[in-house]
């Protein structure tokens, strides 16, 4: 094919649009978004150099200073077996994150993969997968979490195993409507006819419309995990001691809360802001990507 | 047949008694419990290099029929017969072959561009999933064909948010014409845009058919662009075609008494004009596709309707070659 | 004699100050009594939001009125409170919106929504109210209306739901109707059923009516006068008949060559070359300059205001036809 130059070329076709929908911008302007992320680069950051920062190893014990309140040797004071505060909540935060982070990204492959093939095929497919999808609902995550643990033992492996199959569900069915709404637009039907097969469309024209409500879910179920985990070991069926992690630093400490609420506060105050940065971004994720949402809230 | 008084070296394309019937399942053993016959048995002929017209109101399965020529949908029974190729149920390497040569330009120009690709994916795709240019004659050929349809090859990376309809309308327009098609289908090309950008989309589509010798279906409910696009127009009504005859034939001698209410319908753009007198004003709603009236599907709307009309669908007619019209009083309207 | 609606240097913008962009620019409007005028434009020109402004139903805070008058029989809308504009609202200025399935709520029966808006505007008895509405239904040729009270939306076809949209404007004789693109989501034989039917509500009831519309045939058989519009500015207004033979504006012009005719065949169409402009990046002098085939270097400097010509027709642009 040559150009023509008797067709239209007079035509002005300056793209004028101005790129105003970019979520970056969006996100960044929303303040307590930055901050939840602000928070979560630091404890990131945090629980990667725990090694080089923590002042003492949070195995080592000092039988003197017992549930001793903070100091200047001991800046959060130290455990019931004397082991220093500080350190222990950081490493605490690498069994947390680390935890946290590979059930949501373990989830979220699974659970979109899911929801993408139910929305796309239909059909029993659909059917099959989606009474699957709500039979493990059906469960609270937590009793999930106590039955697997219980039954495959405590360890870490398996409290990721746990939690993956808990969130499976939710992010499944964000994924899901969505496909099956798109499926239907006329940019697939576009597709089809330019010879793009199912597997292309899914995950080159249908996955990367919904990764960004997928990204809002997994984000707030990273706080989800996260609690739950606090939870599970606060239970003594999560992670075992000796390691630490922020839910067995907080059950170590119960006993003697009265004595020191420090052993208790400190740790829970870790886990709170953890968790409630990742409701932040979670929130501030979702309406950068829902521009019409975004308008209501400014 | 129409299609026997014509050469058959010009027929491009071929559809007999097409049918699309989607099947309602209710219950909990999902049993057919009824059927919308969208494409309810329709016929006709396209010639090669000629722009070929379905008008009809919302509902009367035009899209449909569009979408099953290039398989989107696949047609319940029937023929379509591309090149004397029959196509009607290819699959695998034999679709892909006969979406190289049948492409389609969508309605919405707004849904038809994936949000999350630039130009240049949207544009490229069918021409890497076709194997028919990579590398540096990919770029070429993207270069042209943004030039082709009259914008500039700089804005290629740039996402479809970033245009205004009519320009999004010239990238889908490029997207069809990316695999050198003989037909395409022009789904409602311009019923989403203004009126000013409206005319520069026509113009566009009547410059490349002549440069590219394009065969066009064009699929409308605006009688305005129908006329002036058009060569030969169907008329459809409930998923039946009504009325079918060449451009002039239709609009100047309209014998079907549906074509002759849709073309007293239209607006006329001049206040001089009062066609109130002369207006046919039909009574009520096409009525549902789920299930039709009996007898002729008009005839609960016809202001000449007899006795027959409710008891017998009628054959087609023929008034020329090329015209006919399915109605039983043709020569007493 | 005074007009009953005028719309006097209206702005509306983004945001309150000088920096924030302008979406309606200096607007200037009348409609008379038993007057039906057409306010036309493409997508973006700013007509529905014209017509949003005099409802006072601008959406907030994406827009906000920076200046301009609105009135009503003299009385000025924008300086109304809430309370004061609801009684004017539906009441005295009713409209009629592009989408009756959207516009109907969906979960009620057309008699509940028509027994709506009575409610809200008089003391009718359950009883009086079902008379009303059965009145009101056959006024707008719906057939069976007492079966169709029990219906709900979805049940009606989209003409019928036009039909309960327009009873729903007239429930309470309203003294104008601001009509928001009534057919443009019809059929065309459906939208022949409403033209009439509007026409015919013009001639028994003297309505007055400011219509929205891009479509320039129905402006040709329902209307008086015509305001064009362009890019958030009034560029034309005239008697529909004087528009139509003779346009001032080179925009009005290219709009009317632009439309394919049946029975004037052309081997090509006229257009008008490129984009309507982006809000962010409005053109400087006159709007339509970059689009314009007279344009000179005095349009791109300046802008020209809207001028009074003779027949009460004006025009915003430096070189009129």
């Amino acid at each position: 094919m040559e150009t023509s130059p008797q067709i239209d070329t007079q035509i002005d076709c300056a793209a004028t649009k101005k790129d105003d929908t970019n979520a970056w911008k969006v996100f960044k302007s929303n303040k307590p978004g930055m901050i939840g992320l602000y928070i979560l680069v630091i404890f990131t950051l945090i629980a990667i150099l725990a090694p080089i920062i923590s002042p003492y190893e949070p195995m080592v014990q000092d039988p003197i200073n017992r549930a001793a309140p903070p100091s200047a040797e001991h800046w959060l004071g130290t455990d019931t077996m004397g082991r220093d505060m500080l350190s222990r909540i950081i490493y605490g935060s690498q069994t947390s994150l680390f935890v946290g982070f590979a059930a949501v990204t373990i989830s979220a492959v699974i659970g979109t993969t899911i929801g993408l093939l139910a929305g796309y095929i239909g059909g029993w497919v659909d059917e099959i997968l989606m009474r699957i999808i709500e039979s493990i609902m059906a469960l609270p995550l937590l009793l999930l979490g106590m039955m697997l643990l219980v039954a495959l033992g405590s360890n870490v492996s398996t409290l990721i195993i746990a939690l993956s199959i808990g969130l499976i569900p939710g992010i499944a069915r964000i994924s899901r409507g969505p496909t099956m709404s798109l499926k239907n637009s006329e940019f697939v039907k576009a597709a089809i006819v330019s010879g793009s097969g199912p597997i292309k469309i899914i995950f080159k024209h249908i996955l990367p419309n919904i990764l960004g409500a997928v990204l809002v879910v997994a984000s707030l179920n990273m706080a989800a995990a996260i609690r739950i985990e606090a939870t599970l070991s606060f239970l003594g069926l999560g992670v075992q001691p000796p390691t630490p992690t922020w839910g067995n630093i907080i059950k170590d400490g119960l006993n003697f809360m009265t004595i020191n609420p420090f052993l208790v506060l400190f740790p829970g105050f870790a886990l709170m802001i953890v968790v409630i940065a990742f409701n932040l971004v979670g929130d501030s994720l979702r309406d950068s990507i829902d521009p019409h949402l975004k308008r209501q809230r400014k | 047949m129409l299609a026997s008084t014509l050469e058959t070296s010009d027929v491009l394309l071929q559809v007999n008694g097409l049918k699309k019937y989607y099947f309602i399942r209710e219950g909990i053993f999902g049993g057919v419990t009824g059927s919308i016959n969208a494409v309810d048995d329709i016929s006709f002929t396209v010639k090669k290099g000629e722009t070929f017209s379905i008008v009809g109101e919302s509902g009367c399965g035009k899209s449909t029929t569009g979408k099953c020529l290039v398989r989107i949908e696949d047609p319940t029974s029937g023929s379509i017969v591309l090149n004397n190729k029959n196509i009607t149920s290819s699959h695998g390497k034999e679709l892909l072959d006969l979406r190289r040569n049948i492409q389609m330009i969508f309605q919405d120009p707004y849904s038809s561009l994936n949000p999350k690709h630039t130009i240049r994916e949207s544009i490229s795709e069918p021409l890497v999933n076709f194997r028919i240019a990579k590398g540096a004659e990919l770029e070429k050929k993207l270069t042209n064909l943004m030039e082709i349809v009259g914008l500039s090859p700089k804005y290629l990376d740039r996402y479809p948010h970033e245009f205004s309809g009519g320009q999004r309308q010239r990238i889908g327009i490029a997207r069809a014409l990316a695999v050198n098609p003989e037909l395409i289908i022009c789904d409602e090309p311009v019923s989403a845009l203004d009126v000013s950008i409206q005319s520069q989309i026509l113009n566009l589509l009547k410059d490349l058919q002549q440069e590219f010798q394009l065969t066009y279906i064009f699929i409308s409910h605006d009688l305005s662009v129908v006329h002036h696009i058009s060569d030969r127009v169907a008329v459809m009504y409930l998923g039946r075609i009504v009325e079918m005859g060449s451009k002039t034939e239709l609009f100047n001698n309209p014998k079907h008494p549906y074509t002759k209410a849709l073309l007293s319908s239209i607006p006329i753009a001049n206040p001089d004009i009062d066609n109130k007198q002369d207006r046919i004003i039909l009574n009520g709603d096409v009525p549902s596709p789920r299930n039709p009236p009996n007898g002729c599907y008009f005839h609960t709307r016809c202001p000449y309707k007899k006795e027959q009309c409710e008891n017998s669908y009628p054959d087609f007619t023929s008034i020329s070659e090329t015209h006919k019209t399915a109605c039983f009083y043709v020569n007493e309207i | 004699m005074e007009a009953l609606l005028e719309v006097k240097n209206l702005n509306v913008g983004t945001g309150a100050s000088e920096d924030d962009i302008k979406i309606l620019n200096d607007i200037n409007l009348y409609v008379n009594r038993n007057e039906t005028v057409a306010i036309v434009g493409e997508s973006g020109c700013g007509k529905s939001l014209t017509a949003l402004s005099i409802m006072g139903l601008l959406p907030i805070p994406a827009t906000k009125l920076i200046s301009g008058e609105i009135k009503y029989e003299g009385k000025d809308l924008t300086k109304l409170s809430e309370k004061e504009l609801n009684r004017i609202r539906g009441k005295d200025i009713a409209m009629i919106f592009q989408e009756p399935m959207s516009s109907l709520n969906p979960s009620f029966t057309i008699g509940n929504q028509l027994a709506e808006v009575f409610k809200c505007h008089t003391r009718f008895s359950k009883s009086e109210i079902k008379k009303r509405s059965i009145e009101l239904l056959t006024k707008v040729r719906v057939s069976d209306p007492e079966e169709k009270l029990s219906a709900y939306p979805y049940q009606l076809s989209g003409g019928m739901r036009q039909r309960v949209m327009i009873a729903m404007a007239l429930a309470c004789n309203p003294k104008i109707i601001l009509a928001d693109e009534p057919t443009t989501a019809l059929d065309v034989t459906i939208q022949a059923q409403i033209i009439d039917l509007l026409k015919e509500l013009q001639q028994e009831f003297g309505m007055t009516i400011l219509m929205i519309t891009h479509d320039l045939g129905v402006v040709a058989e329902t209307c008086d006068r015509i305001i064009v519009m362009y890019a958030g500015e009034v560029v034309e207004e005239g008697r529909v008949k004087e528009i139509f033979h003779h346009p001032r504006h080179p925009y009005t012009k290219g709009l009317l060559d632009s439309i394919p005719i049946i029975g004037k065949p052309l081997e090509r169409l006229n257009l008008i070359k490129g984009n309507v402009p982006d809000l962010n990046s409005m053109p400087s002098g006159c709007r339509f300059h970059p689009r314009c085939e007279l344009a000179t270097n005095h349009c791109k400097d300046s802008k020209p205001g809207i001028e009074l010509t003779s027949g009460g027709r004006s025009v915003r642009c430096w070189h009129p036809h």
